[in-house]
């Protein structure tokens, strides 16, 4: 009887035993998951991270010689408005100068020469460039206006103001991809009159 | 005595094998985070070498473009007004064909397209003196391989057809520069 009473006693204390080493075991196994967890989630976040940095950058923008050239080019082309007298045609800088004088100002067909500008260069730049949605140069926006560089004295700390008059703005398609541009600038006294373009290509 | 000590002894080896197998544990750890980091390390590498090449072959591209530019601004080509990256048309047709410049340019081929107005048919039309100008390609020498091409203007005396007076009419072209692969 006091034999039996022993051995049960030892059951017990050995199983308990047991149980006790068992929850040791599961509660390391546990730290482990949440180590293991907690790493995985570091990872992931620096990861997150660093491609979210990387997407975010800006598309680059260039100055590119070869659309310096086309904008260079492109002022010079000679229109079909004459403004004083046939066949003193003008070309677009031309135009450009004279729409900034005089918004009203008309060529001898009596169109007039801002719409005469916006005509050509609605049609120049999208045929010679190929702006096509599908293809490789995808938009542009191309913008002209007047740049006067003003010094304004402000308790005798010279600062320079820039002012921006509109001109015209011509634009194409949705832009993605990489942005390349370049400006050309006009001479119009006191200031500059700017061409830029902008353009688009995958 | 000597089972107290056997028992000792077991889990002495028991304790060890669990210390090996943490030690296993903690190396492939190990293993692992630096293959993550070299893995990580060479996407970056590969990302900067791409941008790297990019700006190196638009480099290469911005230098071929003055190189073309250089050429449209010799006496051969360059405009009565003396402006840069215009061409004078009327000097194209004299100089089509000639073989004696052939080596004189370090361009392999040279040609000169018209783009803006382009004609209707937007067929390739080659300038002779019997068609010019109502064409839209001059062709130098050599034939159009590899080239490097940028926007020049390209301007003619041309008789107004209403008036009979003369005016210097400009429009908007290409030229068209071999270069040998790799140059």
């Amino acid at each position: 009887m006091k034999n039996a009473s022993l051995e049960r006693f030892w059951l017990v204390l050995s199983q308990e035993n047991k149980m006790k080493r068992i929850g040791k075991i599961s509660k390391k196994g546990q730290h482990e998951i949440v180590g293991f967890i907690l790493i995985v989630v570091i990872v992931v976040v620096i990861g997150l991270f660093l491609l979210v940095f990387y997407l975010r950058q800006e598309p680059v923008e260039r100055q590119s010689s070869d659309i310096q050239n086309f904008l260079q080019s492109s002022m010079r082309y000679t229109t079909s408005c004459a403004i004083n007298y046939a066949p003193e045609y003008s070309s677009i800088e031309d135009l450009i100068k004279s729409c900034y004088k005089n918004e009203n100002q008309e060529c001898v067909d009596e169109r007039k020469v801002c719409e005469a500008v916006n005509e050509t260069l609605s049609e120049l730049v999208p045929e010679s460039l190929q702006v096509d949605p599908e293809g490789k140069i995808n938009a542009y926006s191309m913008f002209i206006y007047y740049e006067d560089i003003s010094e304004a004295d402000e308790e005798n700390g010279s600062k320079e103001e820039i002012q921006k008059q509109e001109i015209l703005r011509l634009s194409e398609g949705n832009c993605t991809g990489s942005k390349t541009g370049a400006e050309h600038l006009i001479a119009y006294h006191p200031g500059n009159i700017v061409a830029s373009i902008e353009i688009c290509y995958i | 005595m000597l089972y107290a000590k056997y028992t000792k002894m077991r889990s002495i080896k028991i304790k060890d094998k669990k210390a090996q197998l943490k030690i296993q544990e903690m190396s492939f750890m190990l293993v692992a985070v630096v293959i993550l980091f070299v893995l990580a390390g060479l996407f970056f590498v590969n990302i900067k070498y791409r941008e790297l090449h990019k700006a190196a072959v638009e480099a290469e591209k911005e230098k071929a473009i003055s190189t073309v530019i250089k050429i449209a601004d010799t006496p051969e080509f360059m405009c009565s007004s003396s402006k840069s990256g215009c061409i004078d048309t009327d000097k194209l047709i004299v100089m089509q064909e000639r073989q004696a410049y052939k080596g004189f340019w370090p361009v392999t081929s040279l040609s000169v397209r018209k783009i803006y107005p382009s004609n209707d048919s937007e067929l390739e039309i080659k300038c002779t003196k019997n068609n010019y100008p109502n064409c839209n390609i001059f062709k130098i020498y050599g034939e159009e391989k590899e080239t490097i091409s940028t926007f020049v203007s390209l301007c003619r005396n041309e008789k107004d057809t209403e008036t009979g007076l003369m005016y210097e009419k400009c429009e908007l072209g290409k030229v068209l520069a071999g270069f040998e692969p790799g140059k």
